[in-house]
């Protein structure tokens, strides 16, 4: 039967496999494998479009944003990014699309970490006719109120630990270690106002909840755990929907272990949900470097990066 | 009956062969594919045959000899059973050749039957007994624990030398037996001796009770076994005996079906899908009686929903089956409720997950009414509530399962109709909250509900009259799927109706006749809001989940409906003994969709052939071509999840095998498949203009797969100890799912699946099992490569060629062992059912880590006991 099928292949590998099979049938759940929370490689965390949506209105010119990478590498090796307009547009993308590539039209850098996308420029145009054309709509298409997603690849790169100054190994023994992603810019009409990229204005750390200065001077004891809460800046919720938004929350360390990737202020049915986490202390003094990243669904994102100094364990 | 003078021919004749019970009651079968007549034991024609006292011997004695009875009333085989006694088994043996029987008869169908048979020998000079003094000493002898009617049991006064033997009721009548202290003496194989005082009271009668005390406990009923009747040409039957005995099984009838040959291993994980002879889940169904049970398994997979203790047995038809079934193009399990008891029965059972309970009596003052109520609730959701500290995951309802039936059965004595109700209800509940999202998905928080359940109310009625038997049930069904994860649910509320309706003729000694219509129509009101790759379909089942960025597919509530009559004719042509041939032919027509100009109406002619030649006694040989058809099923053919379009797939399927009895009791069969499935729905990236927009096509009929393997079985039937089974299957299962692609293998493709079950009863009521399994990994695919998708911060993975790797082999063993204690009036069984015996855990499937770059195995459960209780009366 159907339903048997959904629960069957659905719950299965989702998320809430492990949650629900291991309370009701005492299956474990894999403790080996690399965490998402664990920075230990060259990775990139989030990419934030600013402004957050493409507002494409017939009396203005054509909009464009500015694209930045949360590009980060634990061992601080320098990071290199590409961006691309892929010529691939669905709505359901091939996850192995060669963008940037043969099927990416290279995005103008604005940074080490930024590219602008500026659906103004003549390729753009000419893809967005292109695809018109394919699709059947005579007229160009107009843009429905949701809006459409603009599929940008991009790749990160940072030299592996074959290079002078390179970082960890390379999944491929080479000489670089590559980051590959897909994101999307949500271009629409004019209308309701333009989304705006939520922010975190502090994280507090510990039991007493002192906010972890900006100086890398916050310290915590080796081994022991400490509870992480993310501030969110003054009006990182909007109204949408009829509501608010609900922001999500992503958490990474460069040393320790966090206890859950994610968490939420509002869960996906309604319910108010706690939006900290537990970060146990590794077990020598070093410097821990944190990274938060907020999400308010609707494609706008926003993060905050600390360090604290990690003492050594009580007695030594 | 009483004895007198010399050796006299004695005989006590139960109606089948003595699998279980030295002296089985004789007991109607149930039949698969329609319901019981009685058997008729078969019964002594000629002159009575004497069997000579041997020269030289003094004192009585009596042998007790099996016999082989044909379908000609030949006695083909005998062998002694009773306690050695050379020179009287000989001549035992001797006279028993002579004998001659009225065959045993099902209706009027002769059948081929093992009895028991006993000469008792006395020595020659007797005094003549009294000819007809009353009946002065009377009673009943059933078997301890079951208080189960014995018949053909010997009782003796040995001081008076009088010899009664009880009736097919367990009564006994003595005429004569002078007044004062006597000793009853009753004797029979498999039971205890048992020597009681009695005390004669002259004009008096003395009535006693008596129990039996079985030297092996047998808790459970034995189905008695005939010659069953080869409408199938493959079926394997296991009897509800056997079936409570298995280890790992926990008595469950149909998690036994797994360990027959052809049937996968679907990793409990998998939700309890039934996959046999490489054809996708969904292509094989459960029938109960003949009709479908819609689910299985509570939660996919703890215990099922049908009570074991209601049933007889189970017959599984791995393939090719006969034109009267439809809408099916793999194969199929008919599960067979028993004929109640007419005397109070019951149990209760207690194990770790959950307690059952079942109790069945005829109603006092209505000849032929007799009733059974049964239920099972599970207690893990209490469990659980106290052993799972509430955090981020905080259960809203506990997992909680029930199940119930209630049966009516109205047989009236000497009449030619019965009539059965059946009412049936089940129903799985659980309710989550994650207040985090998992790793793998931020989408998902927040409530988790599940709810699904079916309650069935069926009619059944059966007439019998010489060569013509009519049986037809109805069925109503409502049938509840409620899933709601986050965002995403799908609800389905159905309301059903069955009808299914069989007219057997046995038109003469060489040709049976049968026709019949089976339709059913299902109505649906179905509404759901998820992601299409959510729907996992077979090729998908081994990927890794729902494409997480795909935009959610919504149906608003809909009605749905889906009718499929089918009719249906076959005959049974015996044109030289021992060969039959079956040809027969099905029509299926399939009306579904969503409103009228949306509805696809097909219809499928489906031929079918079946030959079977009994080559001896010990040698049959068989084969079988046909062609099956399935309508498209669930949200297949419903916009925008499906395409009404769809037609419904076809199957060609070919068997041929042979079977061999060496000695009675252990069966041997090998049987080679071929299966060529055409027109298999798959997913489909075309598009086609409708009313000039452009649409998916979602799903159409490109997909075609072949199938072929041989299986073997050797099987060990239950009698007083031992029973067991060796299945072996060697397959290859594949499928092309676009034009122009290669074969690929079918997701739960298993080369090798080798099942070895014993179950032996040692004295003092003990009884051990083992089960061993050993069955090839199941395909994987592969994920190769990666790519970070940052609005969700998630990983899609890129997939290497669908199946192309598999999982290491599993290989488990479990134990179990019962020990029975036998009280006046009722049993109570404690078992010890292990699941892993070795503490192994198998490998399930591969697990990625969050980028797909590590991965390791997911490892299913160590070792599991489970401890339960079950009292019986």
């Amino acid at each position: 039967m159907i339903g048997g099928r959904l629960a069957a292949g659905g719950l299965r590998k989702s998320g809430a496999a492990c949650a629900v099979l291991g309370a009701t049938m005492l299956w474990g759940c894999p403790g080996d494998l690399e965490k998402q929370s664990e920075i230990v490689k060259l990775r990139v965390l989030a990419v934030q479009a600013e402004p957050a949506e493409l507002i494409v209105d017939p009396a203005q010119p054509l909009p464009r944003t500015t694209l930045t990478a949360l590009a980060v590498e634990p061992s601080g090796a320098p990071i290199a990014m590409e961006y691309a307009l892929c010529t691939v547009q669905q709505a359901v993308p091939p996850p192995n699309v060669d963008c940037p590539g043969t099927q990416g039209i290279p995005l103008p850098p604005a940074g080490p970490t930024s590219a602008v996308l500026d659906l103004g420029d003549p390729r753009a145009i000419a893809l967005a006719l292109q695809l018109a054309q394919d699709g059947g709509m005579a007229d160009g298409g107009a843009l429905p109120p949701e809006g459409i997603p603009v599929l940008v690849g991009f790749r990160a790169t940072a030299p592996a630990h074959t290079l002078p100054d390179g970082g960890p190994p390379a999944a491929d023994g080479g000489d670089l270690q590559v980051f590959r992603g897909l994101t999307t810019v949500t271009a629409r009409g004019p209308g309701a106002p333009p989304n705006q990229n939520p922010g975190i204005a502090a994280v507090s750390l510990g039991a007493a909840g002192i906010e972890i200065a900006a100086d890398g001077t916050t310290a915590a004891p080796a081994s022991t755990i400490q509870r992480v809460t993310p501030i969110p800046a003054p009006g990182a919720k909007e109204p949408a929907d009829g509501g608010v938004e609900a922001l999500g929350y992503s958490f990474f360390a460069t040393a320790g272990s966090i206890s859950d990737l994610r968490s939420t202020d509002t869960t996906a049915t309604g319910e108010p949900a706690d939006t900290f986490v537990d970060w146990t202390m590794p077990g020598t003094a070093q410097q821990a470097r944190l990274w938060v990243v907020v999400r308010d669904g609707r494609g706008g994102v926003g993060w905050i990066a600390r360090s604290v100094q990690v003492t050594p364990p009580a007695g030594r | 009956m009483t004895r007198s003078g010399a050796a006299l021919l004695t005989g006590f004749l139960a109606a089948a062969p003595a699998f279980a019970q030295a002296v089985p009651d004789p007991r109607p079968e149930e039949k698969a594919a329609a319901p019981s007549a009685p058997i008729a034991p078969p019964q002594p024609v000629g002159p009575a045959v004497e069997a000579e006292y041997p020269p030289g011997e003094t004192g009585g004695a009596r042998v007790v000899l099996e016999l082989d009875v044909d379908a000609r009333g030949q006695v083909t085989a005998a062998r002694v059973v009773s306690p050695p006694q050379p020179r009287f088994d000989e001549s035992a043996l001797a006279a028993a050749q002579r004998l001659r029987f009225e065959p045993a008869r099902r209706g009027e169908e002769p059948l081929a039957v093992r009895i028991q048979f006993a000469f008792n020998f006395a020595p020659p000079p007797a005094p003549s007994a009294p000819a007809e003094q009353a009946v002065n000493v009377s009673g009943t002898v059933r078997e301890r624990g079951s208080r189960r009617r014995l018949s053909g049991i010997e009782v003796a006064v040995p001081s008076a030398a009088l010899v009664a033997i009880t009736d097919t009721q367990g009564r006994f009548e003595l005429r004569g037996v002078p007044p004062g202290q006597a000793g009853l003496v009753v004797t029979a194989p498999g039971y205890q001796r048992l020597e009681t005082p009695l005390v004669v009271e002259s004009g008096k009668r003395t009535d006693a009770s008596l129990l039996l005390e079985p030297l092996f406990a047998n808790p459970f009923e034995a189905t008695v076994e005939g010659e069953r009747d080869r409408e199938e040409l493959s079926r394997t039957t296991i009897a509800i005996s056997e079936i409570q005995r298995i280890p790992g099984a926990q008595g469950d009838a149909l998690k036994v079906i797994e360990d027959l040959p052809g049937v996968a291993r679907t990793s409990p994980i998998g939700g309890g899908l039934l996959v046999i002879r490489g054809s996708n889940p969904g292509d094989s169904l459960v029938y109960l009686d003949g009709e479908p049970i819609p689910l299985l398994y509570h939660f996919g997979a703890i215990s099922s929903t049908v009570n074991p203790d209601l049933l007889e047995g189970i017959d599984f038809i791995p393939g090719n089956f006969s034109a009267g079934y439809g809408d099916l193009v793999g194969g199929l399990v008919e599960v067979r409720s028993r004929k109640l008891r007419d005397e109070p029965h019951g149990y209760a059972n207690l194990n770790l997950l959950e307690a059952s309970a079942m109790v069945e009596s005829s109603v006092p003052g209505a000849p032929g009414l007799s009733f059974a109520l049964a239920g099972r609730r599970s207690y893990i959701d209490y469990i659980l509530r106290a052993a799972v500290p509430e955090g981020d995951v905080r259960f809203t309802v506990a997992p909680r399962y029930y199940d119930a039936q209630l049966r009516v059965d109205f047989r009236p004595p000497g009449s030619k109709h019965a009539l059965q109700f059946l009412a049936l209800t089940s129903d799985d509940k659980l309710g989550l909250v994650l207040s985090r999202p998992p790793d793998q998905d931020p989408n998902i928080s927040g409530n988790i509900d599940t709810e699904t359940g079916f309650q069935q109310l069926r009619l059944k009625h059966s007439f019998r009259s010489g060569a013509l038997a009519v049986d037809s049930i109805a069925m109503f069904e409502r049938l509840l799927l409620r899933f709601a994860v986050a965002q995403q649910d799908l609800n389905v509320l159905s309301r059903d109706v069955f009808l299914r309706s069989t007219v057997r003729l046995e038109a003469s000694d060489a040709v049976s006749l049968s026709a019949g219509i089976d339709l059913a129509n299902r109505r649906a009101i179905v509404s759901a809001s998820f992601q299409q790759s959510l729907a996992v379909r077979e090729g998908e089942f081994n990927n890794q989940g729902p494409r997480i960025d795909e935009p959610l597919t919504t149906l608003r509530p809909t009605l749905v409906n889906r009718f499929s009559p089918g009719l249906w004719a076959e005959a049974r042509i015996r044109p030289l003994p021992g060969l039959t041939i079956t040809p027969g032919v099905r029509l299926d027509a399939y009306v579904y969709g969503v409103a009228v100009r949306d509805r696809t109406r097909t219809a499928t002619l489906s031929p079918r052939l079946a030959v079977r030649w009994e080559a001896s006694p010990v040698w049959a040989f068989k084969a079988g071509a046909g062609l099956y058809s399935q309508g498209a099923r669930n949200g297949d053919p419903v916009r925008p999840f499906g395409n009404p379009e769809v037609l419904p797939e076809r199957a060609l399927q070919l068997t041929a095998g042979a079977e061999m009895r060496p000695v009675p009791g252990l069966f041997f069969s090998a049987e080679a498949f071929y299966k060529r499935l055409t027109d298999i729905v798959v997913r489909s990236p075309e598009t086609e203009v409708i009313g000039g927009q452009t649409l998916p096509v979602i799903l159409d009929n490109a997909g075609v797969g072949r199938v072929h393997g041989v299986e073997v079985l050797l099987r060990k039937e239950l009698t007083d100890r031992l029973f067991g089974w060796l299945a072996y299957t060697y397959s290859r299962s594949q499928r092309i799912d676009r034009p122009g692609e290669s074969w690929r293998l079918f997701d739960f493709d298993q080369t090798h699946n080798l099942t070895a079950i014993v179950s032996y009863k040692l004295p003092r009521g003990w009884q051990i099992g083992a089960r061993f399994r050993f069955i090839t990994g199941n395909p994987e695919t592969p994920v190769i490569a990666s790519r970070y998708l940052a609005p969700l911060d998630v990983y899609l993975p890129v997939y290497g060629a669908t199946n192309s790797n598999r999982v290491p082999p599993f290989s488990q063993l479990d134990v179990r062992v019962d020990k029975v204690w036998t009280f006046d009036a009722w049993t109570l069984d404690a078992y010890l059912d292990v699941l892993n015996a070795y503490n192994r855990r198998p490998v399930e499937a591969t697990l990625y880590s969050y980028d797909f770059g590590q991965s390791q195995f997911l490892r299913g459960l160590p070792v599991l006991p489970t401890l339960g209780l079950k009292g019986s009366f």
